[in-house]
């Protein structure tokens, strides 16, 4: 029998002249392309679709309206003589069109009945351009989604502040990673270079089971399990909280980060550490001086990942950390304690997208279209985070032969 | 981009469509979450029923207001309401074509509840209610003792009905007195049992929903007596069938699509709902109007009278000058 060697030539080779294989061959390539075409497709479709309906979100009429509700106020308020430093308190007022607005800003304008500022206002809309209105709506939108500190797009008196939402997430998170970084790395170095082979092989897929647990069981088990045990040390903690969303949240990112770790830090070559030995050094001191600085890319890499996972996390924090945009008092104190709280009801950004979405707003209506400006701001939030990683794994990848 | 949503739509369109072939005689309800018990008791009973026979009742519960949507555009036959219809949803519905006949079918108070551990608010003034909730208090009273100096230390955790339901919509019309709204930070549910979850395991929990859920978890929480101002009076039937627990007493509707009428299992459900004269509202913890309404609705019905004629109601009107 002839003797093979297998190069892409000698397979080309082998083929010729076998049209059914070569078919065959073709065929599976084919559908290979197939699939990762399918991929890139409904990837690309996705970020289509989140970009335009975000972009619609943020040139919505309903933006131009209140900004130009904004300007007839503020132009009537000068008329009126009202003093420059009123003048903030009163274009604050216009956010919507409804009747109780009307009133609420000609109460604060001497002379002005609400039907006066009605007719100002739509005089205004009747001479503004498309184009000048398109701007206001994006100029308005932008500054009400990044300058407001309230989220109430679903309450008839509507403000559309991203932070609380973003606090929730971060704040979430944070709970998480501060136990899923300690128990997963730990885990990570025991497992690779303290545990006994068997011990190790046994143990690692038991500690990746925590990833297969779907994650809605998760936020019942903190609803259920978690918050009680958080309310004996803390009676005044509400159900629905923070902190024991967090917490669970940790334990479901542990595997991420113990895995990877693990992984990276096999991969440091033996050689260093046998060397590191043979001068006479301690466990310890190769555990910290060789091993965690050859490792220390694909541990961040480890970490990174990890927060991406909770900040996309949905199930648990719709279940068990409350469905309530946070809401700052008027003091810096007052906000900056119902910033950093974990002992009460937050609602993140996903929990938000879960809420609308569970309940209907009608398609096209601005209500629906906070959806996809958080899930917009969610993505550019992970995408960013997965850039982060890849850069952090290149800056800090130590090569040895 | 249209050819991505061409082939998703296509795709769920299909699906859809398999579905559509599979079911034959169905009635589907939707609407509010507080009149749904009412409508899930009725639809059992209707379909136990010789009328019913292989007829399938559904009943979701997305709020009033997301039951009318759906309603308006003609996707469900009988919507259940916690409040009138409004002149925007009678709009949205004459856009599309679809007149409706409005049917009240009972009573409900809707009632504020706290934790099983409160011992300090067992009834509260309206204008204590409203300094609780109105907007005025948003991200400013967070403790029971803002509320009143007498009550004790202890944080204030909110829970209401989702802002798509009547129940929200009444409660901020009350609250708000029809100008101011109710405060945007609460944790806001169309799922009342989150809301029992959540007063139940919270010290400091105040929530607000339908009678018949708090008659349903009355082990695991408080129900909170209401002052208008001339004393206090705890929600019960009696006292919301008497007119004496004021302002938070409220009619509740379904209201059926005219076209649907002309399909024998909805006209049977609808005749088996009216027939019934608020017997299994009353079981499940609501109250049964005065028996001349079930038997003027039942004329309307049968006639299909459409339009709604308790749009205009007044909140807080109690039940012996509603059906006048």
């Amino acid at each position: 029998m002839q003797k093979l060697t297998l190069t892409p030539q000698s397979v080309a080779e082998a083929l010729r002249g076998q049209p059914a294989l070569q078919r065959r061959e073709a065929m599976i390539q084919l559908v290979m392309l197939t699939c990762a075409i399918f991929c890139i497709f409904v990837t690309v479709g996705i970020v289509f679709i989140l970009l335009e309906v975000g972009i619609q979100f943020f040139t919505d009429e309903y933006f131009a309206n209140s900004g130009l509700l904004e300007q007839a106020a503020r132009e009537l308020a000068i008329q009126q003589g009202v003093p420059a430093r009123e003048l903030a308190d009163i274009t604050r007022l216009a956010v919507d069109e409804r009747a109780v607005t009307f009133t609420r800003i000609a109460e604060r304008i001497p002379n002005t009945t609400p039907e006066a500022l009605q007719e100002y206002y739509e005089n205004l809309k009747q001479t503004t351009s498309g184009g000048q209105k398109l701007w206001l709506a994006f100029t308005n939108s932008l500054r009400r989604f990044f300058l407001d500190n309230r989220w109430t797009p679903l309450f008839a008196s509507k403000r559309f502040g991203i932070w609380p939402l973003v606090n929730g997430t971060v704040l979430v998170s944070a709970v998480a990673m501060m136990v899923a970084v300690p128990f997963g790395l730990l885990t990570a170095i025991y497992l690779s270079l303290y545990a006994g082979r068997q011990f190790s092989t046994l143990m690692r897929p038991i500690v990746e089971i925590l990833a297969g647990i779907p994650t809605v069981v998760y936020g019942y088990f903190a609803l259920l399990y978690i918050s009680p045990i958080v309310q004996r040390i803390y009676p005044d903690a509400p159900i629905f909280n923070v902190l024991s969303a967090g917490l669970m949240m940790g334990v479901m990112i542990i595997p991420t980060v113990s895995s990877i770790s693990i992984d990276a830090i096999n991969a440091v070559p033996r050689s260093l550490l046998d060397g590191a030995y043979a001068l006479g050094a301690t466990k310890m001191e190769v555990i910290l001086r060789v091993v965690f600085p050859a490792a220390i890319s694909g541990i961040i890499a480890s970490i990174i990942l990890g927060i991406s996972r909770a900040v996309g996390e949905t199930m648990i924090v719709t279940v068990a950390a409350g469905q309530q945009p946070v809401a700052y008092g008027d003091s810096f104190w007052s906000a900056l304690q119902a910033a950093i709280n974990p002992l009460q009801s937050m609602a993140t950004m996903t929990a938000f997208i879960a809420q609308v979405a569970l309940g209907d707003a009608p398609a096209g209506s601005i209500e629906y279209k906070t959806l996809y400006a958080v899930g917009l701001s969610l993505f550019l939030m992970t995408l960013a985070m997965n850039l982060l990683s890849q850069y952090i794994s290149k800056r800090f990848r130590e090569v040895y032969e | 981009m249209k050819l991505l949503s061409s082939v998703l739509l296509t795709t769920v369109l299909t699906l859809t469509a398999s579905a559509a072939f599979a079911q034959a005689r169905k009635v589907v309800v939707d609407g509010s979450s507080t009149v749904a018990p009412i409508s899930i008791a009725i639809a059992e009973g209707f379909m136990k029923s010789p009328q019913g026979q292989g007829v399938q009742v559904s009943v979701a519960t997305s709020g009033t207001g997301g039951g009318f949507k759906k309603f308006c555009a003609g996707e469900t036959d009988i919507s259940n309401a916690s409040r009138p219809i409004r002149d925007s949803e009678i709009e949205a519905c004459k856009k599309n074509g679809i007149n409706f006949v409005e049917l009240p079918i009972s009573f409900d108070g809707l009632t504020i509840v706290t934790n099983k551990a409160n011992d300090w608010a067992t009834c509260l003034t309206l204008d204590q209610v409203k300094k609780a909730w109105g907007e005025a208090a948003e991200g400013t009273i967070t403790n029971w003792n803002q509320i009143d100096p007498k009550f004790p230390n202890v944080p204030l955790v909110l829970f209401g009905a989702g802002t798509d339901s009547g129940t929200f919509d009444y409660f901020k019309e009350v609250v708000g007195g029809g100008k101011g709204d109710v405060r945007a930070d609460f944790t806001p549910s169309e799922d009342d049992n989150v809301i029992v979850t959540g007063v139940a395991g919270s010290r400091g929990g105040m929530g607000f929903f339908g009678l018949a859920y708090y008659e349903e978890n009355m082990d695991k929480l408080n129900a909170v007596a209401i002052d208008p101002g001339d004393g206090c009076v705890a929600p019960s039937p009696e006292t919301v069938q008497n007119g004496t627990y004021r302002p938070f007493s409220r009619p509740l509707f379904i209201y059926v699509r005219s076209t649907a009428i002309a399909r024998p299992e909805v006209k049977a459900f609808v005749e088996y709902y009216l027939n019934d004269k608020g017997a299994t509202a009353a079981k499940v913890g609501y109250i049964a109007l005065p028996e001349q309404v079930y038997t003027t609705a039942m004329n309307r019905f049968r006639n299909v009278v459409t339009g709604s004629v308790f749009k205009d109601l007044k909140p807080g009107t109690p039940i012996g000058e509603v059906f006048k």
